[in-house]
């Protein structure tokens, strides 16, 4: 079917491949960061944090060429917006792994030793929850079924994020630490759960839009 | 001055145009998936070549219903025509087949001066009801069909170019259809007294084509919008389903509502897919056209002939 596609679609495709690639690696350079930070890694850590603003701000400029080029008529006017919302959506995860960077570099939480493994995992999740999402979306553009089989998995790694965000919630507060590090902890904690949660608030959209193409 | 009585055929086709180019590409329009103007070149041509093609079959019908004198027909088609054009402003598109009917009768039974075939009106009203229902079905199961395939396209952009392009087709071919049907509605009752099938045709289609080209925003975006929420894949659907409906009609040589066959063909599609009348008011106000506009158009042929009559000392 690829042959009675436009050129302006094509091109817009791309585009939103490359925005999402672009968070992709934002998210990966997050994972080396909090590994750069737990070894205190300090000349790491600086270089880490600037690829991640660095990215999302490439990602940001990505999703703005593509609202641009979407109104040049590309696509029908029902799945203009929708493309868009869904961009939108996915800006926030990108957007909440730069404010995790942030608490890295700005707050430098203490973080025990014995939470190290946990958080970890806790990140990867909410990064595979993301690379979900990524396939979910760019099957939109290849076959609509997998679209929606990606969307289930989503939702799937963001409810195992949770269970990880709660099991060291828990850690936490049993702790026997100054409650301001506590605070400071949970912070941290959720705003990974955060990265996750998002990726699936994008992927309902992802799935409303399949519903509203059901015929 | 046999001039002068043309010029009310030419007004009705291009209110005409106006009113009916929304059963053409109303809902296409209104959702967006082709442009205004890309729909009104590409719909007048295919109008004309319909009418002047396929025209032939239904344009004698109407000129049976009564036995209007030329200048009680010309009075018969202005009263017409305006009474459609106040339903255009008044945002409730309305059946040109009715406003012509309603007119021609309106005349004949008010003035007493032309004998009314009643048997031939009776036809004419079981296809009033019987459009909107065929074209709803034929709406409702094109739907069911077509949509098994339409699933098998599996990416979002390869749909949006396979319903893009089936538009286009679907305007064309609605357009054809409603030249074909639809002309006799406009010249049909002057066919064969002031001139011949052909120019009758002719000049019936290029005045329907101008309507569509310089009148038709109004009533496109009310049908499009209000009756049902509308997907792409819908609008196609009840376009082409309604293009059938008044294609086979045509067919068989009767002039058909076309207004009626989008309004059955939009609800048929929405039936199918699950979704229910978006705004019942809206559909209200629809129908009540249907039975308003015959009557008003009938009224007001009747007073129009009457002051000409006056005016002319009796």
């Amino acid at each position: 079917m690829a042959w009675i596609v436009g050129k302006r679609e094509q091109e817009i495709i791309k585009v939103v491949n490359e925005y999402l690639k672009t968070v992709s690696s934002e998210l990966k350079a997050a994972k080396q960061l909090l590994k750069a930070y737990l070894s205190k890694d300090t000349q790491d850590i600086e270089t880490l944090t600037e690829a991640v603003r660095l990215r999302e701000s490439n990602a940001d400029s990505l999703r703005r060429k593509v609202e641009s080029m979407m109104y040049s008529g590309a696509f029908l006017p029902n799945f203009r917006g929708d493309l868009l919302g869904i961009l939108e959506s996915a800006d926030k995860v990108a957007n909440r792994t730069e404010y995790f960077a942030d608490i890295l570099e700005l707050q430098t939480p203490e973080i025990p030793d014995w939470l190290e493994d946990t958080l970890i995992r806790e990140l990867d999740l909410s990064v595979e929850s993301y690379e979900l999402l990524m396939k979910a979306i760019k099957n939109l553009f290849r076959d609509l079924e997998k679209a929606a089989e990606y969307v289930i998995e989503t939702e799937k790694k963001e409810h195992e994020t949770d269970i990880v965000e709660r099991e060291l919630l828990k850690k936490i507060f049993s702790m026997n630490i100054p409650l301001a590090q506590k605070m400071e902890l949970k912070e941290l904690v959720q705003t990974i759960a955060d990265i996750s949660d998002r990726a699936e608030d994008c992927s309902d959209r992802v799935e409303i839009v399949l519903m509203k193409r059901r015929v | 001055m046999n001039l002068l009585y043309i010029l009310p055929a030419i007004f009705l086709g291009w209110v005409l145009g106006a009113n009916d180019s929304v059963s053409v590409f109303g809902p296409l329009v209104a959702t967006g998936v082709v442009r205004y103007r890309i729909a009104t070149l590409v719909s007048s041509f295919f109008v004309v070549l319909g009418a002047t093609v396929g025209g032939g079959p239904g344009i004698t019908t109407l000129s049976k219903l009564t036995s209007l004198n030329l200048e009680q027909t010309a009075v018969a088609i202005l009263a017409a025509a305006v009474s459609v054009l106040i339903m255009i402003l008044l945002r409730a598109p309305s059946s040109i087949s009715q406003s012509i009917v309603g007119s021609l009768i309106g005349l004949s039974v008010a003035t007493g001066c032309g004998n009314v075939n009643w048997g031939s009106l009776g036809e004419i009203v079981a296809l009033w009801i019987a459009t909107p229902l065929t074209s709803g079905i034929c709406a409702f199961l094109l739907y069911k069909l077509i949509s098994h395939y339409f699933r098998k396209i599996k990416s979002v952009q390869a749909q949006d170019a396979v319903i893009k392009a089936a538009s286009i087709l679907g305007i064309c071919y609605g357009s054809f259809s409603l030249g074909a049907n639809n002309v006799a509605n406009v010249t049909g009752p002057l066919t064969g007294r002031l001139m011949s099938v052909d120019t009758a045709l002719l000049v019936g289609g290029i005045s329907i084509a101008f309507g569509i080209l310089t009148f038709s925003r109004r009533a496109v975006l009310t049908v499009g919008k209000s009756i049902v929420a509308l997907d792409h894949f819908s609008s196609l659907i009840s376009v082409v389903a309604s293009a059938i409906t008044v294609w086979v009609y045509s067919i068989v040589g009767v002039p058909v509502s076309a207004t009626q066959s989008i309004v059955g063909a939009v609800i048929g599609a929405g039936l199918s897919r699950g979704v229910g009348l978006a705004e019942k008011k809206t559909l209200l106000r629809i129908v009540s056209g249907w039975v308003f506009t015959p009557v008003s158009a009938g009224i007001l042929s009747a007073a129009l002939f009457s002051i000409l009559k006056i005016l002319r000392g009796g």
